[in-house]
């Protein structure tokens, strides 16, 4: 996806990356455990606890020897299961997690070599396998319990269900506010927006380039709902719900945040996120699924490799016309 | 990768493993890889096998007994038609008996005769050889094609729908995923790694000779010039840790010592110079880079050690020769200088 040069500072910069991110999950972590009790935390622990023995002993099989632990397998696990129904089965979960990680992660050495992002990867194979159990998202009944109870989830009917099917009246009872802390069933840690916003703002100290990704899939993914409507409601509601349906706040700050995809360039990391929004919403109006934000994440890192060639050489032709101009301007100058 | 056998006598154990383990079409040289994505289920895929074998078996024969004297494009064509030959009435007997497994099959059974195995192995091997040789290296191909077809098969009838011959096996989890198309090459990919290792154990020279050597090449060790004692000199450095020094002639000879000390330790520390995690399959790359970088593979460093060693001390002896040498011509030119001198006084 990247030369090995900087392949190798992406490297180097793994563990860190990957532990700021792991941080970052802790607030959707605490939104699941309070809207659907201990189990939400449980079900990341497991597929967390699995992707983690996964990596060891694939690196144990194949030899390979890391001078630091990456927390890459920790953040793979933790984001599949975010993206999860809290009601999911534990064994299936920790399937999607040992597949993201032994099928698109060791193989090609660490996450930074992987042409998939791993963790859309293992989600996406949940949903190719178990696709009415993916998208059976329960109701919210906030049990902030902190030990685990034999509780019974009650089906509910997400977000994006209702834009899938085109239910406008259904979505009408639904405030703002209830959809921007995700007060409405779907995945277990990426409804809330405000709490996925305020974990953002660590991009904003360290990494701004990578919001300018998010920015680019999420203003694509606005627009596209503008121009072309799944309900027939007002601009706001209808942008608001397809922004906040489904994992498309989440994917865009934490799966189109994956290191390997970096480029000093803004209008690429722009132009890259989106296009990630614009293939999310073309999949959302034609796909199988309610949900195909992991199928548009790594349709959109295929075309990678693209960017990097296309600016890349869009510089060295901008720099080349700008220094023709200046010597120009310093000749004539002279003259 | 395939090479011609020629009409030479070549036991046919070697042509048993050439065909099924070390040039499996398969898993080694990757040729005809389409139909093992229809293999879902373990019926499926013995269907495949069997209907691909007689195919290639056919063909190779008519390759060898008919076809050596035709042009390649009419060889070509016979092969496509005798696939169809194998084929139609195959297609016919699966429609009218087992309606369920051609309805699985899809598009990949018409898909058989256009198997490009069967073109590359009669026009690589069948077309050169003999009748035995010929028949045998067909025979193993097709033995090593099917295996691996029935290998697929199976792995994603027990993982994908949690059966075996559509008996339900319970402690199996079922993963639908694997019965798509990308499931067939993801198994595929995992039994090519696990061949290519076992071929690595059991088969080393061969495997190095068709380049599918996954084990990570070992890389040494720098110098420290500027190392004020002799322990820092000879403090050995993994490939990471390599800055850009490369073993020189002009070597002080204090360290011509540590040399001889690394050179022993070599063997022992290559084997903790594996790169990270993808050095298994990046291993070709490590060879390129260590050859135009800094990083020298153990078996040129010891060239490079030895040469620079020898040219080392060779370079100082032939100095020394050469000064007592001048020294010897400028007393001989003294002493006739002053004799000339005293001749003219």
């Amino acid at each position: 996806m990247t030369n090995t040069a900087s392949k190798d500072t992406l490297a180097a910069k793994e563990p860190k990356e990957y532990l700021n991110l792991l941080i970052m999950t802790i607030g959707p972590l605490v939104i699941g455990w309070f809207y659907y009790g201990f189990r939400a935390p449980a079900l990341a622990a497991v597929c967390a606890a699995t992707a983690a023995s996964c990596d060891f002993a694939g690196s144990l099989i194949i030899k390979s020897r890391k001078s630091s632990y990456d927390f890459g397998a920790l953040f793979t696990g933790i984001a599949i299961a975010l993206m999860l129904p809290a009601s999911f089965s534990f064994v299936q979960a920790a399937i999607g997690s040992a597949f993201a990680i032994i099928v698109c992660k060791l193989p090609f050495g660490s996450s930074n070599n992987s042409p998939f992002l791993p963790a859309a990867a293992g989600f996406a194979f949940l949903c190719l396998c178990w696709p009415d159990e993916v998208f059976n998202y329960p109701q919210i009944v906030a049990r902030w319990d902190f030990l685990p109870k034999d509780t019974a989830f009650m089906p509910g009917v997400s977000l994006a269900a209702m834009l899938k099917h085109g239910n406008a009246p259904a979505m009408m009872p639904l405030t703002a506010l209830n959809v921007f802390i995700g007060n409405v069933p779907g995945p277990m840690g990426t409804g809330s927006v405000l709490v996925l916003a305020a974990a953002s703002f660590y991009y904003v100290f360290t990494r701004p380039a990578t919001l300018l990704k998010s920015l680019g899939m999420l203003f694509t993914a606005a627009v596209f709902a503008l121009i072309f409507p799944r309900i027939q409601a007002g601009a706001f509601p209808r942008v608001l719900f397809e922004l906040c349906s489904g994992s498309l706040v989440f994917a865009s700050l934490f799966l189109l945040s994956d290191s390997s995809i970096q480029n000093q360039n803004s209008l690429a990391l722009f132009l890259y996120g989106a296009l990630a929004g614009l293939i999310t919403m073309v999949l959302r109006h034609v796909g199988v699924f309610e949900e195909g934000v992991c199928f548009g994440v790594l349709l959109t890192s295929a075309f990678w490799p693209l960017f990097e060639k296309l600016f890349s050489t869009a510089l060295k032709q901008t720099s080349k016309i700008v220094k023709k101009a200046s010597s120009q301007q310093g000749g004539e100058a002279n003259a | 990768m395939l090479e011609p056998l020629g009409k030479k006598r070549i036991p046919a154990p070697l042509i048993f493993r050439r065909g099924v383990l070390t040039e499996n079409p398969l898993l080694v040289t990757m040729v005809g890889i389409c139909p093992a994505v229809a293999a879902v289920s373990l019926r499926v895929s013995l269907i495949i096998s069997g209907i691909s074998w007689l195919f290639i078996l056919l063909s190779a024969l008519a390759a060898t007994l008919i076809l050596k004297k035709a042009a390649r494009w009419v060889r070509v064509i016979v092969y496509f038609l005798i696939g169809l030959a194998v084929i139609a009435p195959a297609d016919y007997l699966l429609e009218k008996y087992f309606t369920d497994i051609r309805v699985s099959l899809g598009i990949y059974l018409p898909l058989l005769a256009a198997n490009s195995l069967v073109a590359l192995h009669n026009e690589k091997i069948s077309v050169r050889s003999d009748l035995r040789n010929s028949f045998l290296s067909s025979f193993t191909t097709g033995a090593g094609y099917s295996i691996v077809i029935i290998l697929t098969g199976f792995l994603r009838e027990l993982f994908g729908s949690g059966t075996v011959f559509d008996k339900p096996v319970s402690f199996v989890p079922e993963s639908q995923a694997l019965l798509m198309p990308f499931g067939g090459f993801v198994v595929l990919g995992f039994l090519a790694a696990v061949l290519k290792k076992l071929l690595m154990r059991i088969y080393p020279s061969t495997a190095k000779t068709l380049n599918i050597d996954i084990t990570p090449t070992p890389v040494t060790i720098k110098f420290k010039p500027e190392s004020d004692t002799e322990e820092d000199a000879t403090q050995i450095e993994t490939a990471s840790k390599i800055n850009g020094q490369e073993v020189s002639a002009e070597q002080p000879e204090e360290q011509s010592s540590s040399l001889q000390k690394e050179d022993e330790q070599n063997e022992a520390v290559a084997p903790e110079c594996e790169t990270d995690g993808d050095s298994g399959s990046e291993s070709g790359q490590n060879n390129e880079e260590s050859v135009e970088g800094d990083i020298v593979p153990l078996e040129e460093k010891d060239s490079i050690t030895e040469s620079s060693e020898t040219v080392g001390s060779n370079n100082d002896s032939d100095a020394e020769e050469v000064l007592e040498k001048l020294a010897h011509f400028l007393d001989d030119l003294d002493k006739e200088l002053s004799a000339q001198g005293g001749d003219e006084q």
